[in-house]
C-alpha cells in the first residue's frame, strides 16, 4: 500500500541548505562565547541584530536545559521581599549543570580555618575563580565557606566536623562559582516551572526557605499550613466532620484549599477553599537552609541583597 | 509500665542496632605503607593520598560499617558453601589458604602491593590451588557483569579486576575465579592472567609511582576527570583540584535547526500517521480487493523465508551468542531530542 492512499500528500520538507560549491556563511558570531564588538555588529547591520538574537537564544536555551537537568530537590525556594517565589539552586544541583555550562574551577586556594568568638565554633574558608567554557565569562575571588554551626553538621563532633565542614566549603566554592556564571542564583519560580513543563518534575518537590514559615514549620511540625496557619486551625470536613489537611497551591494548576484527612483512604473527598488569614507580623526570619547549604547569602561576593531583589 | 509508641519502637531498635554495629569495633582509616591490591585508582594523587593521609578520612558511620559486615558475612558464608559443595562435585575439590597475604614487589624490589587473597580451591591430585576472590557488591553493579571484561564498566567495580589479576601474578597462577554474590545462584567468573598482563603491569607501575612520590614526600598532578573527583573522599578535605568540565557543543548552523523544527512538526502528524497505518493494515488483512470512499486498497500475499531450526539447534546457538556476548560501555548511541 502507498503512503499517499492515507490522504494528503506529505507536505515537502523544505529546509535551508547551502548550495553546492558555497561555504556556510559566518556563523560561528551567533555562539556567545564568540567575542564581538558593538562596532562589529553595527557594521553587519539587520545581520547584527541576527547575531545577537541568536546568541540570547542559545543562551536561553542553555539555561532551560540547565534548569531541567536539575532536580527539584536541587532548589530552595525562598521569598523576596514583595512576596515573589524565588529559586536558589544548592550546591548539590550545581553538580549537575556544570557540564552543560563548560564550567571550570581554577586557582583554588587552600581552605582557611577561622576560629569563633566562642573559641569552639569555627568556619573554613576557601577561595577560587572559575570560567564558562560556553560564554567565555571569568569570575574571580569568588569566596566558599562553611561553619561548625551549620545544621548539616550538627550530628557530627571531632576531626569528622572538621572534615565535613572543610568538604562542604570546597563543594560551597564550586557552587558559588556555577551560580555565577550559569546566573542561576536567584531564579523566578515561574521559570522554573516552565522549564520543567511536560516532565515529572514539579517545584511543590522544592525545598522551603525563608518566607515560607519558621525552620521547625519547614520541617513539618506542628505544623505550618498555610501562610502562618497551623493544622490546630484546620476547620472541620463539612461532610463528615473529621479533621481537614491543608494542601498547598500548586503553579498554574490549583490554589491552595482544605481536603478532609480521609480523602486518601477514600472515605470522604470533600474539600474546602483556603482563605489566607490576613498577615499579623509576616513570617518568621530565617538564614537557615537545609542539607548543608548556606543558601543565598546576605552578603555575596560583594553584592548586597537587596541588589539582587532578595 | 509505659507505653512505647510505634515509632518509638522502631526508634529503640534502629538505636539499639548502631549501638550494636558501632560496637564490633570501627576499622578507623588509617595510613598505608604499601599499594592495597584493591585500591587501583585512575587518579594517581588518590593513591598516593591513601599512603600518606589515609588517617584524615573521616571514620565511617554506622551505615557504613553495617554494609562492610552484611559485605563480609556474605563472602564468609559463600565460601562456607563453597567448601561444603566441593566435596560433593565432580572432581571434588576443597577450599585451602584463606585469607592469604601475598606481596608483590616492584623494579626497585620493594614492597608495593599486598593484599589477601580470600581463598583457593583445589582439586584433587593437584598442588598449589587456583584463586578465588568473592565479592559482595550491590546487585546493581553485579547485574551488569557476566564476564571478567564488565568489570571495567563501572568505576566501583573496575578495581576488583585489578584486585584479582594482582593476586593471580602474585601467587604465580594462570587462572584464577571471581565469585560475585548475586540475588540468586553466586556467579563464578574465570579470569585469565596473561590476556591481562598489560593490565597489571600498568598497575604496577602506577603502584611504584605512587610509593616514589610517598617517599620523595610530593605529590602528582591532579586528574583532569572531575568525575573522578566527585567520588574521591579527599576532595575538598585535603585534596582541592581544579575542575573542568567539557560544556555542551553549541551548534549554530541554521540548516541543522530548521531541520530540527522541521522534526519537530512533523512528529505529532508522524505518530498518527504511523497509528492509522497500523490500524488500517490490520482492519484489512488478508482483503486482496477493496474500495473505501475515493481509495482502493490492494494487498497481496508475498513469498516469505522461514527457518525451521530444530527447537535443540536453537537452543545451543543461544547458548554460542550468550558465550560471547560481551558489553561494549559506548557500543549504542541514544539520541533524544527535547524542544524547550
Amino acid at each position: 500500500m502507498e503512503d499517499e492512499t492515507l490522504g494528503n500528500p506529505p507536505t515537502k520538507v523544505e529546509v535551508e541548505t547551502v548550495p553546492e560549491g558555497e561555504e556556510r556563511r559566518d556563523l560561528p558570531m551567533e555562539h556567545p562565547g564568540r567575542e564581538v564588538g558593538l562596532a562589529e555588529l553595527a557594521a553587519r547591520k539587520g545581520e547584527g541584530l541576527a547575531i545577537i538574537e541568536a546568541r540570547a537564544k542559545i543562551l536561553e536555551t542553555l539555561r532551560k536545559a540547565a534548569i531541567r537537568a536539575t532536580s527539584p530537590e536541587d532548589w530552595l525556594l525562598f521569598r523576596d521581599k514583595v512576596g515573589a517565589v524565588i529559586g536558589y539552586l544548592q550546591d548539590c544541583g550545581c553538580d549537575r549543570v556544570r557540564d552543560l555550562y563548560g564550567i571550570e574551577v581554577q586557582n583554588v586556594g587552600r581552605p582557611e580555618k577561622v576560629s569563633g568568638e566562642d573559641g569552639e565554633s569555627f568556619t573554613y574558608l576557601i577561595m577560587g575563580g572559575g570560567y564558562c567554557g560556553i560564554t567565555h565569562q571569568t569570575v574571580e575571588s569568588i569566596e566558599g565557606g562553611r561553619s561548625s554551626n551549620d545544621d548539616f553538621v550538627r550530628d557530627k563532633h571531632g576531626v569528622e566536623l572538621e572534615l565535613a565542614v572543610r568538604k562542604a566549603a570546597r563543594a560551597n566554592l564550586d557552587g558559588n562559582i556555577t551560580r555565577e556564571l550559569a546566573g542561576l542564583k536567584s531564579v523566578p519560580l515561574g521559570e522554573l516551572n516552565e522549564a520543567w513543563k511536560d516532565s515529572n518534575k514539579t517545584s511543590a518537590d522544592c525545598r522551603l526557605g525563608r518566607g515560607f514559615g519558621s525552620g521547625a514549620e519547614r520541617q513539618g511540625a506542628d505544623v505550618q499550613t498555610g501562610a502562618g496557619v497551623t493544622q490546630s486551625k484546620a476547620p472541620k470536613c463539612p461532610k463528615c466532620g473529621g479533621p481537614m489537611k491543608f494542601v498547598k497551591a500548586k503553579e498554574g494548576k490549583y490554589e491552595a484549599f482544605w481536603s478532609c484527612a480521609k480523602y486518601q483512604s477514600g472515605d470522604c473527598t470533600a474539600a474546602r477553599p483556603y482563605v489566607e488569614p490576613p498577615a499579623e507580623n509576616g513570617p518568621e526570619p530565617s538564614t537557615e537552609a537545609p542539607d548543608g547549604d548556606p543558601g543565598p547569602q546576605e552578603e555575596d561576593q560583594g553584592v548586597s541583597r537587596d541588589d539582587v531583589n532578595f | 509500665m509505659t507505653l512505647i509508641s510505634k515509632r518509638g519502637i522502631a526508634d529503640i531498635i534502629s538505636d539499639a542496632w548502631i549501638a550494636f554495629i558501632e560496637a564490633e569495633g570501627r576499622s578507623a582509616p588509617h595510613k598505608r605503607e604499601y599499594v592495597y591490591a584493591s585500591s587501583r585508582r585512575e587518579c594517581l594523587r588518590r593513591m598516593v593520598l591513601e599512603m600518606t593521609e589515609g588517617d584524615k578520612l573521616p571514620e565511617f558511620d554506622a551505615n557504613t560499617l553495617a554494609k562492610f559486615r552484611r559485605g563480609n558475612d556474605r563472602e564468609r558464608d559463600l565460601l562456607n558453601d563453597l567448601s561444603n559443595i566441593g566435596r560433593n562435585s565432580d572432581p571434588p575439590f576443597e577450599v585451602v589458604a584463606q585469607q592469604q597475604r601475598f606481596e608483590l614487589k616492584d623494579k626497585k624490589g620493594r614492597v608495593c602491593i599486598v593484599g589477601k587473597t580470600d581463598a583457593r580451591i583445589r582439586f584433587e591430585r593437584t598442588e598449589g590451588g587456583i584463586p578465588v576472590e568473592v565479592k559482595a557488591w550491590s546487585p546493581f553493579l553485579t547485574n551488569r557483569i557476566e564476564r571478567f571484561e564488565d568489570l571495567a564498566l563501572s568505576p566501583w567495580t573496575k578495581p576488583g579486576a585489578f584486585q584479582l589479576l594482582a593476586y593471580l601474578l602474585g601467587a604465580g597462577e594462570p587462572v584464577g575465579i571471581l565469585l560475585l554474590d548475586m540475588s540468586g545462584l553466586p556467579l563464578p567468573i574465570p579470569v585469565e592472567l596473561e590476556p591481562n598482563l598489560d593490565m597489571i603491569e600498568s598497575f604496577l607501575q602506577k603502584a611504584e609511582a605512587a610509593l616514589d612520590h610517598k617517599e620523595a614526600s610530593t605529590l602528582p598532578p591532579f586528574i583532569e576527570d572531575p568525575s573522578e573527583c566527585q567520588r574521591c573522599p579527599f576532595y575538598g578535605s585535603v585534596c582541592n583540584p581544579p575542575l573542568k568540565h567539557e560544556g555542551a557543543t553549541v551548534i549554530t548552523d541554521p540548516a541543522f535547526e530548521a531541520s530540527l523544527v522541521r522534526r519537530e512538526e512533523l512528529k505529532q502528524a508522524a505518530k498518527e500517521y504511523s497509528d492509522l497505518d497500523k490500524a488500517i493494515k490490520k482492519a484489512v488483512y488478508g482483503t486482496e480487493h477493496a474500495v473505501a470512499g475515493n481509495f482502493v486498497l490492494e494487498g497481496k500475499w508475498r513469498q516469505k523465508t522461514v527457518y525451521d531450526v530444530p527447537a535443540k539447534k536453537q537452543e545451543a546457538y543461544e547458548k554460542l551468542r550468550q558465550a560471547n556476548k560481551r558489553i561494549e560501555p559506548k557500543g549504542s548511541f541514544v539520541l533524544e531530542v527535547t524542544k524547550l
